[in-house]
């Protein structure tokens, strides 16, 4: 099969998965669109010269790796635009105010956003993306015991921090 | 919150998803057409060019007042394009040859729908023969087959008692006819092969053309054949 139609596939996928991914950590529409698509743009290079076993694993990665590009950018560069603040609203404000209507949606949202990155990696994969343990640890090259644990301690975290912010919230 | 309602609440996170015209947008520039575009354009083409094909084949066949009549004369028309013009005398009497073929094809199929359009085309191409023979010089052999045209021509007149109107066509093989004659004159003949030549000069003037070619072609390749054996 043509390898341009099987990384159209392989896009048709991922991409959401990618997207979302990177959005729990730039917390930016934008930024996460610029990230995805260059995600996928080295993605397809290298999957073009037939260098990729396996495209997922590579794809993940290949995002990591641009977050953190893009964050030491950012903490090189003090100044700030609007849209790389993380609080900052995004250009279209109805974008995920559907979802975020539901209180405790929003809450957890928040919640996992400060989550510590180890955590909030294992848990986007693992209960927003759906993969598996094994695919995890992969991903993140480490045995899947370790993400077991890991994954174990990220959700008591945030228990704590979501039963923080309720209790904040009611008083 | 327990647990078991915080990874509920997680799941719902997965509705987070881009933009549907971003996503199109974004693999059209990483990949070009999207699959399915790509892969329905690739069969269109197979498709187009099977028709295409299949029309062309068809069409090899067709007569005047045909549909697929007129992509058999395109085809004809985009292969002398890149013609060198001393082959279009060639061409052009092979054309003529076409057109009658075609007509005696209709008269013999007993179309009368069709033999308006035939002889038009009859015309048309002699017309345009005609022209290309007089502007440009021919070599004798390649004549021989316009006795086979000119006889087929006869043979339809008689048939319809009709007169086909290829006068202008005529004249030119006539012109040509006559130079060969002219030269023969001025070659070393035999008696028999002058009193044929005579004969043959006799025939043009009464404007049998296809008698007088005959002849002529006759005595060119005694005389070809005899000056090569010497």
């Amino acid at each position: 099969m043509n390898k341009k139609i099987q990384f159209a596939k392989i896009y048709d996928k991922f991409v959401d998965q990618i997207f979302r991914f990177i959005f729990i950590k730039v917390n930016s529409k934008e930024i996460a669109e610029d990230l995805t698509s260059e995600t996928f743009l080295k993605t397809w290079t290298a999957f073009s010269n037939g260098k990729i076993s396996n495209p997922k694993a590579f794809l993940y990665k290949t995002a990591r790796n641009l977050i953190i590009d893009y964050y030491r950018d950012k903490s090189k560069n003090n100044f700030l635009s609007l849209e790389e603040i993380p609080e900052a609203k995004d250009s279209n404000p109805s974008f995920f105010d559907q979802i975020l209507k539901d209180e405790k949606i929003a809450l957890i949202k928040s919640a996992l956003q400060e989550l510590k990155e180890e955590y909030q990696e294992v848990i986007t994969l693992r209960y927003l993306n759906g993969l598996s343990i094994k695919e995890i640890s992969q991903i993140l090259e480490k045995s899947p015991e370790a993400i077991r644990t890991s994954l174990s301690r990220a959700i008591q975290a945030l228990k704590e921090i979501c039963n923080k912010k309720q209790k904040i919230s009611s008083s | 919150m327990r647990e078991k309602e915080i990874i509920q609440n997680l799941k719902k996170l997965r509705k987070i998803r881009p933009e549907r015209d971003w996503v199109k947008k974004t693999k059209i520039e990483i990949v070009g057409e999207s699959f399915p575009v790509f892969y329905f354009k690739t069969i269109l083409m197979g498709i187009f060019i099977l028709l295409v094909s299949i029309g062309i084949v068809k069409a090899e066949g067709a007569l005047p007042g045909e549909p697929l009549y007129l992509i058999k004369r395109g085809m004809e028309k985009i292969q002398t394009v890149f013609l060198k013009k001393e082959k279009k005398p060639e061409i052009v009497l092979e054309s003529v040859e076409k057109r009658v073929e075609e007509l005696s094809q209709v008269v013999e199929k007993n179309q009368p729908k069709k033999l308006a359009s035939a002889i038009k085309e009859v015309k048309k191409e002699s017309f345009e023969a005609a022209k290309v023979l007089k502007e440009s010089k021919i070599e004798k052999e390649k004549l021989s087959n316009v006795w086979t045209t000119l006889r087929k021509i006869g043979d339809v007149e008689k048939k319809l008692e009709i007169e086909i109107p290829v006068s202008e066509y005529e004249n030119a093989i006539s012109q040509k006819i006559e130079i060969i004659i002219q030269d023969l004159e001025k070659s070393n003949l035999t008696p028999a092969q002058k009193k044929i030549l005579e004969k043959a000069k006799e025939d043009l003037k009464n404007g049998d053309l296809e008698s007088a070619l005959t002849k002529v072609l006759l005595i060119s390749k005694v005389e070809d054949w005899s000056q090569s054996s010497k």
